[in-house]
């Protein structure tokens, strides 16, 4: 019986193929033998044996030229990556704004030196940030100790340079962000374990940390817009002698956000040096009243809604008395006033007179539709929720119509601010660069032919109300903009003095509702007088020309031509022929 | 011819495929030694390069991060502040159909030749900015009757001789 008749079952083909081979030879060698020739037999399994060892010296040959020249085909992958845990974060031109650089950590063995008395004397001369302390314990130590962290390739050649038996090093790549306190905020910092702590570093952690080695994260910012807003707003808050200021720069359509700051600015890369509180982003996580600015979200539902158009006559003569609040305009209006000019005026009395009409079931939905009633959604995990009433009165819905009651993010009033000055639609902001042609999904939570009225509205307001100043900056950009100036609560009460003067600014508001069109928002929180604002510290004098100049000096970067200072055609018409 | 008749053959007492199959064996360890011994050498060059890639890599990021440390918009501002360098106002902009009106606007006795290279060193540093500063005045080196594709011409020139006195970068 052969083996190829075992009945195994079932029997694989090659199994029966190489058992049908090796039992035929070894019928070949018996009938050698029973022929009497046992000497063929014997000369056909030496020729057999020789034969097997040769093919396996030919595939241990060629299985040793295999592993010696392709078994290292990861590595040379590997050496092509830059160094670092992290991948850089660059600008949306690919401007570098972080980058992992190679640092190294000082180790020290005692039982490679025999002198720890020169190591304690010269040691600390060369490396100042050296613990004596930390050497101290190292010294008499009896295992390798690392000693400190962070050197450069230049410390690390002079400490190699002094020649002491026992020093070591071992490569540990720290973040180092190049701009200093250029987008300090927005870009955030890690720790030392590389993880990110705030901002982008943080909202973009797990993207950083899976592109590293493969290619920079760009974020949506462009470093020339946000040196002009962060230049612009520093001279500002220092002219006027804020406590604290933001400003941000968006993309209306796109919702990208183009600059962001915060004032006092912070250097991520000298974290050790900064006070806590200067790290603390007002534009995403400071919340304030808005004041007038909030006039933009409450005529826009009003038109929206169908309860009003810019012609509507509001009865602002009077002060409006709801219990014991009496709200009245700073400057008293001998007649009523049409829709456009209470945005023109900043009137309280007619904002809160619309809010009243709309009653708080409407108001309350428009404004959870501009985003207003959370924490801006983006990436930047440190957004804050907004402090609103949790029942609407007609005290509340009164105040929150002029910007009372309410306490948003500058983050959240741009995104609102956004859905009303691109066509009606809300669109998250991002820090991250989107894609040629990619237009992220939006909800629309009013009509194109508001959002194109309260275009008009807003440069209505920049050429004949209180934004005169931001276009006088900005000549022929056809910017539109709305002044907020509210008192600044403190412990609960209104601060006497104290306020928190806004602009928020579009441009330009001609055109086509899907042309390019850009927001610029700035805030100065308790802004003091100068002796050129004739004692008013008003978001009149303080942020809206501040918000022209930057408007000036980014419409060129974004590709915005100057054009002709013409007033917005349909306001224009209605102005004319309103009363 | 018997298969067999192979193994009866024999040179000086050895039989030939014995000797046969000693040489395939030592070939065969030749070979392999050799295929090791020259992936060794392989080897020892990938590696070196790959330290060298790496060494590169590394000092691209920090020439990167050196050279966006020079160009941080903090320092650049505060070099531009101590140039006394400031944004271009409004007046100051000109749109390229305006600028044969500025060339027409001109004096013709300052005209310089069109196809004369600038002899005033100072002059095609000077002249742009006075042409955006004062875009209604009589430029000193505009011509009356150049036309614009010449005005924007003689711009190449004055800007060709500037870059030509710009000091050269060292090359590496």
């Amino acid at each position: 019986m052969s083996p190829i008749d075992i009945p195994l079952n079932p029997i694989p083909q090659g199994w029966r193929w190489l058992t049908g081979r090796i039992w035929g030879i070894e019928r070949a060698f018996g009938r050698a033998h029973e022929e009497g020739r046992a000497e063929d037999d014997t000369r056909l399994r030496i020729f057999f044996v020789l034969a097997l060892f040769a093919l396996a010296f030919l595939a241990l040959a060629a299985g040793a030229a295999r592993s010696a020249l392709f078994s290292d085909g990861d590595r040379a992958d590997a050496a092509g990556a830059p160094p670092g845990d992290r991948a850089d974060l660059v600008d949306r031109n690919g401007r570098l704004l972080a980058v992992d650089l190679p640092h190294f950590g000082l180790y020290f063995d005692p039982k490679e030196n025999w002198n720890p008395d020169e190591v304690r004397r010269v040691l600390p001369a060369v490396v100042p940030e050296l613990s004596i302390e930390r050497l101290d314990k190292a010294l008499k130590a009896d295992r390798r100790q690392y000693l400190v962290g962070g050197l450069t390739p230049a410390e690390r050649d002079r400490i190699d340079d002094l020649g002491l038996p026992g020093l070591s090093f071992e490569p540990e790549p720290k973040r180092v962000y190049v701009l200093g306190p250029t987008a300090g905020h927005l870009i955030g910092f890690v720790d030392r374990g590389g993880i990110g702590i705030s901002g982008a570093e943080l909202g973009l952690d797990k993207q950083i940390r899976a592109n590293a080695g493969k290619g920079p994260v760009a974020l949506s910012i462009d470093l020339r817009v946000q040196a002009v807003l962060q230049d612009e707003v520093q001279q500002a808050a220092e002219t006027f002698r804020a406590q604290g200021a933001a400003g941000i720069v968006t993309d209306v359509h796109t919702g990208e956000i183009l600059a962001m700051t915060s004032y006092p600015a912070f250097d991520p890369s000298k974290l050790g040096e900064v006070p806590v509180a200067d790290m603390t982003n007002h534009v995403t996580s400071t919340v304030y009243e808005p004041g007038s600015v909030m006039k933009v979200f409450t005529l826009a539902m009003g038109i929206d809604s169908g309860l009003v158009d810019i012609n509507t006559v509001m009865d602002t003569t009077t002060p409006l008395v709801i219990g014991s609040q009496n709200i009245r305009d700073d400057e008293h209006s001998a007649t009523n006033l049409h829709i456009w000019e209470v945005f023109t005026h900043s009137s309280n009395v007619g904002a809160a007179r619309l809010g009243l009409r709309a009653g708080p079931d409407r108001l309350e939905h428009y404004f959870r539709a501009f985003g207003l009633y959370q924490a801006a959604p983006s990436e930047l995990i440190e957004s804050a929720r907004p402090l609103v009433a949790r029942k609407l009165t007609d005290n509340t819905v009164a105040s929150m119509s002029f910007g009372q009651a309410i306490s948003v993010t500058p983050l959240a009033v741009a995104t609102g601010m956004n859905a009303v000055m691109n066509g009606g639609v809300y669109v998250p902001l991002t820090i991250r660069k989107l894609g040629p042609g990619e237009v992220p999904q939006g909800r629309r939570v009013i009509s194109e032919a508001t959002s194109r009225t309260m275009l008009d509205l807003m440069r209505m307001n920049a050429t004949m109300g209180t934004g005169k100043a931001a276009d006088a900056a900005a000549p022929g950009y056809r910017l539109g903009g709305k002044t907020g100036t509210a008192q600044k609560a403190v412990n609960g009460h209104y601060a006497s003095g104290q306020r928190v003067s806004s602009f928020a600014a579009v441009f330009p508001t001609d055109g086509a509702m899907s042309d390019p069109r850009y927001f610029v928002f700035i805030l100065l929180d308790n802004p003091q007088p100068t002796k050129d604002t004739a004692g008013f510290a008003m978001a009149a004098q303080t942020a809206a020309p501040a918000a022209g100049r930057v408007v000036e000096r980014i419409a060129p970067i974004l590709g915005i031509r100057r054009g002709p200072a013409t007033p917005p055609v349909v306001v224009a018409h209605n102005a004319k022929t309103a009363r | 011819m018997n298969v067999f008749g192979v193994f009866d053959h024999r040179y000086r007492g050895f039989r030939v495929v014995e000797i046969a199959g000693l040489c395939v064996l030592l070939a065969l360890a030749l070979v392999v030694y050799l295929a090791k011994t020259h992936a060794g050498g392989e080897r020892a060059d990938i590696t070196r390069i790959q330290a060298q890639i790496a060494d590169e890599h590394v000092r691209i990021a920090l020439l990167r991060a050196e050279v966006a440390e020079l160009e941080r918009p903090e320092r650049l501002g505060a070099l531009a502040h101590y140039l006394g360098l400031q944004p271009i106002a409004a007046a100051q902009e000109i749109g390229p159909d305006e600028l044969a009106n500025v060339a027409h606007a001109a004096p013709a006795k300052t005209s310089p030749p069109s196809d004369a290279a600038p002899t005033d060193s100072a002059a095609p540093l000077h002249a742009p900015a006075t042409v955006a500063a004062a875009p209604k005045a009589a430029p000193p080196h505009a011509a009356t009757t150049t036309p614009a594709t010449d005005a924007a011409a003689s711009i190449d020139q004055l800007a060709d001789a500037a870059i030509a006195q710009a000091p050269r970068a060292p090359q590496r």
